[in-house]
């Protein structure tokens, strides 16, 4: 695998919290060896010995069932030691701070600490207080750079390159977290991007001036070469922020007719997991154009390759 | 007691700086050397200013001394320069009697550093529904009433409590926000907020109850103060009310004339604050008002604490700044070093002006007047660390840096109440 020793070339960042904190370069350099590493899912054996003798802290402060899974299998593939921290099993409850019980478990000696969290920043807030490597998982609205990277990954696989893809994301940007890290990540490749969603669950102040947004449909999925959508979640019904799911879907919903309007491969993705009938038909998530699975199998491998950039040697 | 002499000097007499010697006799300032002997204070290099007084203060106590204390806010003041604090009735419970009010003055005059005029709740409990005891609070020593930190959103209520306390010729004071639209807003709504991915609080959470303000104010016709105003179009409405005529006043922040939202995107909960830190343009907004001298007072909104607070992520921890101990240093930092307003120019703000509004004595450098002053070296430069903040509350923006300009000497009535 001639593409290994890249990490002797281009100096990683010690965390990675946002986007903010990769060069072009190196996210390319991440996505390159991804491929690597999907190549070695697909073998009979699976295991590596790359994280051998390494500890990899999976802190969880919020429930996660799919990235935790994934950065988890990773880092087995890895052949990585792993402990687990959930903040219902921890002395969190305990009304112990974040500072405490970071600094506890630094003195296990921990090498890198996945970290996801209700709270915005609180990676940083880690950071601060360890020696080892901080990836973020996840931090509330914030950022979530891992599944940017996969999601840049795919489309890398597929197009070659990023750079001048229509890509369309439609769904509660507001709130989320992926849409960030994503837009971060879309524009420094190059993409153009388009948002459709309603105004209540679009940033009254826009991130960056190169991002357009549409309420139609219509015009948010012509020529897309990408159309994201994105989770909705129950309480932006509850909390007053959309009318009801049949009004959303009706409106704001990846439905198969508007996909004509669309380039003629264009791709079908989704963060997970979906909400058919709402942001997705059913019919569009099982298409052949959707790669909402093939994702999923994008993130481990993506991920063992954020594990093998930022182990420190 | 010995006399005291302050020579070399630069007085602030009248508004000009002169260089001349100021004597202390029997607690009050001389500029004719008194008989007998003095002790000698060269101040080489230094200012001799009117002691400060703060119209915002949190004491935090009675009920959350874990945060301050009586003992740390009056060190904290006297190492500000301030003689003279307000406090909020924003404690636990919170200040809605005589009681109470009561309890601040006596316990407060304890220390002998500085002295304390509380605030009285405008509503009982501070929860917007029914009056609070407002007439024998003041006859207890509160100088003015305000539901700080809540708002009252009640408009009948607010009326009432204002017609109530303007019965007894108390200051009515007003923290302008609409809680429905700050919501779980933890700071200012904009590209800084969307960035983070943290609830912003926009800016109509303040200007909306501002024009609510005015507009009570201008039918009932009673004076009212809107506290800490962060924002351009607040301050534009309230000029525009105050040409109408309506007897409406406003101070500003030491920390919204320094700071801006931009200082969040570190996430540092240093600078999480309510109202929350604004844009460059109303900062600059603020400081040109401060230029053409139509900002009525400084006040700090000193509110300290306790360090596993701040330690909280953002969005959990609580809203504040400690300010007593180095709001003066920042605002000479701010105005005069940054933008070149002299001192002379906006100091009234933060001695005289609060003073005024609250129909308290002035507090001049004159002959005969007690000697409430401090001796501030502009050039000397200090470092912001836990051991030089005094107050229990260790949460300003300036923990760690170094700032220019050091309060040397503060005098109360003629005792030096600083250094300690």
């Amino acid at each position: 695998m001639g593409g290994m020793d890249c990490r002797e070339n281009k100096e990683m960042r010690k965390h990675l919290i946002t986007l903010d904190d990769l060069s072009k370069e190196q996210i390319i350099s991440i996505l390159e060896q991804g491929k690597a590493f999907k190549e070695i899912l697909s073998r009979p054996i699976k295991k590596i010995p790359t994280l051998r003798g390494k500890t990899i802290g999976l802190l969880f402060f919020e429930p996660s069932t799919r990235t935790k899974l994934s950065f988890e299998l990773a880092a087995k593939r890895m052949s990585a030691d792993i402990v687990n921290f959930s903040a219902s099993t921890s002395s969190l409850k305990k009304n112990e701070s974040i500072k405490d019980t970071v600094m506890t478990l630094d003195a296990m000696k921990i090498d890198i600490y996945v970290v996801r969290h209700p709270s915005p920043g609180v990676p940083y807030i880690i950071a601060d207080h360890i020696k080892g490597s901080v990836i973020n998982a996840g931090d509330g609205a914030h950022s979530h750079p891992t599944q940017a990277i996969l999601d840049l990954y795919t489309m890398w696989e597929r197009f070659g390159s990023i750079k001048g893809l229509n890509v369309t994301i439609v769904g509660d940007v507001k709130y989320s977290r992926v849409v960030r890290s994503d837009i971060s990540g879309l524009l420094k490749m190059g993409a153009n991007i388009t948002l459709c969603t309603p105004k209540t669950l679009l940033p009254r102040y826009v991130i960056d001036a190169r991002v357009r947004h549409t309420f139609d449909m219509k015009k948010a999925v012509k020529d897309a070469d990408v159309i994201m959508g994105l989770r909705m979640q129950k309480e932006r019904q509850d909390s007053g922020i959309i009318p009801d799911e049949v009004e959303y879907n009706h409106f704001f919903g990846l439905k198969s007719h508007l996909l004509e309007h669309a380039s003629k491969d264009v791709m079908i993705m989704h963060p997970g997991p979906i909400n058919r009938g709402i942001e997705i038909d059913g019919e569009v998530a099982d298409s052949k154009y959707s790669v909402i699975n093939e994702q999923v199998t994008n993130g481990l491998a993506t991920r063992m390759s954020i594990f093998y950039h930022f182990v420190e040697n | 007691m010995n006399n005291v002499e302050i020579k070399n000097a630069k007085v602030l007499i009248g508004g000009k700086f002169e260089k001349t010697a100021v004597y202390i006799s029997d607690g009050r300032i001389t500029f004719s050397k008194p008989k007998g002997k003095s002790d000698i204070i060269d101040a080489t290099g230094a200012l001799v200013l009117p002691s400060l007084f703060d119209i915002h203060t949190h004491l935090r106590c009675p009920g959350q001394e874990y945060k301050e204390d009586l003992d740390s806010v009056t060190k904290a003041a006297v190492h500000g320069g301030y003689t003279d604090i307000s406090s909020m009735p924003n404690t636990s419970p919170p200040a809605d009697n005589e009681a109470l009010i009561n309890y601040i003055k006596l316990e407060g005059a304890v220390f002998k550093r500085c002295r304390i005029h509380p605030f009285g709740t405008l509503t009982l409990g501070s929860k917007g529904e029914r009056l609070s005891r407002m007439g024998l609070m003041k006859k207890a020593g509160a100088v003015g009433v305000t539901d700080d930190g809540k708002c009252i959103s009640n408009g009948t209520i607010m009326m009432r409590a204002m017609e109530y306390a303007d019965t007894h010729g108390l200051f009515i004071m007003d923290h302008a926000e609409d809680h429905d639209i700050s919501a779980n807003g933890v700071l200012n709504e904009g590209v800084v907020s969307e960035k983070l991915g943290l609830p912003g609080i926009p800016e109509i959470a303040e200007t909306i109850v501002i024009k609510r303000d005015i507009e009570i104010s201008r039918y009932l016709n009673i004076p009212m103060h809107i506290t800490h105003v962060s924002t351009k179009r607040g301050a534009e409405l309230i000029l525009a009310a105050k040409k109408d005529g309506i007897k409406i006043t406003f101070d500003v922040t030491p920390h919204h004339l320094a700071f801006t939202d931009e200082d969040c995107l570190s996430f540092d909960t240093n600078f999480k604050v309510n109202p929350p830190l604004r844009l460059d343009s109303d900062r600059t907004f603020l400081i040109d008002l401060i230029k053409k001298e139509l900002i009525d007072a400084i006040g700090t909104d000193h509110a300290p604490h306790a360090d596993f607070e701040k330690e909280y992520p953002f969005d959990r921890a609580p809203f504040g700044i400690s300010s007593l101990d180095t709001a003066f240093c920042l605002l000479y930092a701010t105005l005069t070093v940054e933008n070149k307003i002299p001192l002379e120019k906006w100091i009234g703000l933060i001695s005289s002006a609060p003073r005024k509004l609250l129909g308290l004595r002035p507090s001049e450098l004159e002959e005969g007047q007690r000697a409430n002053f401090f001796i501030f070296h502009p050039k000397n430069e200090w470092k912001v660390d836990r051991k030089t903040i005094y107050s229990k509350g260790k949460n300003t923006p300036l923990q760690g840096k170094k700032i220019k300009g050091e309060v040397l000497y503060t005098f109360n009535n003629g005792k030096m109440v600083y250094p300690f």
